[in-house]
């Protein structure tokens, strides 16, 4: 899992460092990062770097959840194109672990949508859209607007 | 309007009200005069500056609506919009222009429906095909047709009628129907199924004349489509005899023979479904032949002509050896053929590089040789339906189990795997009185039979490793097929988890692949 630190950057051993919005520092395994597809692409942008990766529009609490998410996927296979926009379709069915991890308020979930939006990581983003989806059904219009 | 199932059963009237919201009423949705408590509590969320859904980016906001609509398109019958989708889009003129092409992608109508006919009058008439016909006009004459891309219709029958005596139609019904086709045959319309319908055979012909003159319709099912009177000489379109270029699936069930003129107007078919209910393809066994190499699905059902498969089957070589592309991916033949033409039809199929389902009725004899001589000739399908009989019933095929189950393992990726195979029980000696067995005899063998299939089926996936979907037919009468059904779940642990129901799909058999897809924009 992350560890969060005050101190600059503290990269090595496979492990890479987040910093958020509020310069707060995560130090999180590659794997765990490589869940996002935009940091993924930076890493390999950058080659071998201690430098920090900014991600500016993610605050500390909010990656926090996040970082939360990638580490229990980080083994989850690759996603083909076609399977996930079929699984799109298909289903708002949502695992157990994951929701039990989306169980939070409604700004959380959103913020945790937005950053999954930002970061590229499609399948938690599908995890946040379905949540949404499912607060939708069942409800009468007037109970939408107030979401 | 669509009245497929509960939660779809007054599409019509919230397909009217969602048109009405944003467009008659304009924007009811957040008026402070239609709804005042709402507003005042937008207005207080937006004070205290809490995230609310419509602060979510368009995009996320899209992506959130297609979870809401989550319909499984039927590969038999499109169906509406869901309800869910239909309140979404009363929320906002934003949400309304989202779910608009969703909740008109697809209507469907059916007439007698048995529970609209206890509603109240004005809930009915908002049902009524008069009104779809008023709503199209008004959005025609606007410039703004309605985004409908798939549209259905089911039961307009004429009223019962004495022998002897011209039936009396629906005029009024009959006339908004064919004037609604009319419409959105040009305004974007990709597919059009139509099922039990009776239509005057002036009317028919106007019916063929809309489907030849629209750019946009790719797909047009008929099934149990007559035209009346009857008439001993067939009647020919003769004003639209142009090709149709657009058409690439028809599908023909048991309906007026001028539907089958279309078959050699449209030279792009790749996808036909021919069921006559003559039972025979005569003339048309000639275009079948000439579309070979466009075809990937080709379903030729309940044909008593065994000359047709073989004469194929002969097309199919032919055009292999003058080196001919032969795209064919899904083939499905019900009929009765002599062991020597299935020969060469297993050959001709064994020369089919794209072919991934197959279904193959009445084999007759489906001894484990000819098992084997399916299974040499399409190594790589991954989806099989195998029936022995005329499916009436399920029957005790001529070996025991063990003897197919080395032959289908050979097919490493099949996926689907469906027979008629009637797995016979054990005799034991009664134990008990012929008076108790009478009263029970039906529910114990019942009980005894689900056992005999669920072990059927769990062998079947312990052979073939890669079989996903299996099922044991009982029955396949019209377009039903009865079976025991099984889903076969690897867990991590590689384990198989086996459901099994009983229960009837009304679709046919030869894979749960769609038939037909609706192009997006």
């Amino acid at each position: 899992m992350a560890s969060a630190s005050g101190s600059g950057a503290a990269t090595g051993g496979g492990k890479v460092t987040l910093t958020t919005s509020d310069a707060e520092n995560f130090v999180v395994e590659r794997d765990v990062a490589n869940r996002s597809v935009l940091i993924r692409n930076m890493l390999e942008d950058v080659g071998e770097s201690d430098q920090p990766i900014p991600l500016p529009n993610v605050s500390a609490n909010v990656l926090k959840k996040v970082l939360e998410w990638c580490e229990h996927h980080k083994k989850d296979p690759e996603p083909i194109a076609e399977d996930l926009d079929d699984n799109r379709r298909k289903t708002t069915e949502i695992s157990d672990w994951d929701a039990k991890f989306i169980q939070v308020d409604q700004e959380m979930l959103f913020e945790i949508i937005l950053a999954a939006n930002y970061l590229d990581i499609k399948p938690l983003l599908d995890v946040g859209c379905k949540t949404v989806a499912n607060m939708i059904k069942g409800k009468q219009p007037e109970e939408i607007r107030k979401l | 309007m669509d009245t497929d199932s509960d939660s779809h059963d007054s599409a019509f009237s919230d397909h009217l009200h969602a048109v009405r919201a944003a467009e008659v009423a304009e924007d009811f949705a957040w008026s402070d005069d239609n709804d005042d408590g709402d507003a005042e509590h937008a207005k207080e969320l937006e004070r205290v500056g809490v995230f609310r859904l419509t602060d979510l980016p368009d995009e996320i906001q899209l992506v959130v609506v297609q979870h809401v609509d989550e319909r499984d398109p039927s590969p038999t019958f499109p169906r509406g919009p869901s309800r869910e989708l239909l309140n979404l889009a009363r929320t906002s003129r934003f949400f309304h222009g989202v779910c608009s092409p969703l909740i008109w992608r697809s209507v469907h109508y059916r007439h007698d429906d048995v529970r609209n006919r206890y509603r109240a009058v004005p809930v009915r008439k908002h049902r009524d095909l008069a009104t779809l016909q008023l709503l199209l006009r008004w959005r025609r004459d606007q410039g703004r047709p309605l985004p409908i891309l798939c549209f259905s219709v089911q039961e307009i029958l004429v009223d019962e009628y004495d022998y002897g005596q011209e039936p009396e139609p629906h005029d009024a019904l009959l006339n908004a129907f064919l004037d609604v086709v009319s419409i959105l045959s040009q305004t974007g319309l990709q597919v059009l199924f139509l099922k039990e319908l009776e239509i005057p055979h002036a009317r028919g012909l106007d019916l063929i004349r809309y489907i030849s003159s629209s750019p946009t319709i790719s797909a047009v099912r008929v099934n149990q489509v007559d035209f009346w009177p009857r008439r001993s000489a067939r009647l020919r379109v003769e004003d639209a005899q142009d090709p149709l270029p657009h058409v690439k699936t028809l599908q023909i069930m048991h309906s007026d023979p001028c539907f089958s003129d279309l078959i050699s107007r449209c030279p792009n078919i790749d996808s036909l479904l021919l069921w006559p209910s003559t039972r025979r393809l005569g003339e048309h066994t000639e275009t079948i032949k000439r579309l070979l190499p466009h075809l990937r699905n080709l379903s030729l059902d309940a044909v008593h002509e065994a000359e047709v498969f073989r004469s194929i089957a002969d097309e199919l070589l032919r055009l292999y050896e003058a080196g001919a592309y032969l795209p064919l991916e899904e083939l499905f033949l019900e009929g009765p053929s002599q062991r020597a033409d299935l020969s060469v039809l297993l050959s001709a199929l064994s020369r089919l590089p794209c072919l991934r389902r197959l279904a193959l009725y009445q084999l007759l004899d489906a001894i484990p040789a000819v098992v084997a001589e399916v299974v040499e000739a399409v190594p790589a399908v991954e989806a099989l339906t195998l029936v022995h009989g005329d499916c009436r019933s399920a029957e005790e095929w001529p070996a025991p189990i063990d003897a197919y189950l080395p032959l289908l393992a050979k097919l490493t990726h099949l996926r689907f795997f469906a027979w008629d195979r009637r797995t016979p029980q054990p005799s034991s000696p009664r134990s008990v009185s012929p008076l108790l067995l009478l009263a029970r005899a039906a529910a114990v063998e019942r009980v005894k039979q689900n056992r005999l299939e669920f072990e059927t089926l769990s062998q079947l996936a312990r052979a073939c490793k890669s079989l996903r979907e299996g099922v044991c037919i009982t029955q396949d009468v019209s377009e039903g097929t009865t079976g025991y059904f099984a889903r076969f779940e690897p867990d991590e642990k590689r384990r198989v988890r086996i459901t099994v129901n009983k229960k009837v799909v009304q679709d046919f058999l030869i894979s749960y692949d769609r038939w037909i897809k609706v192009e997006e924009d």
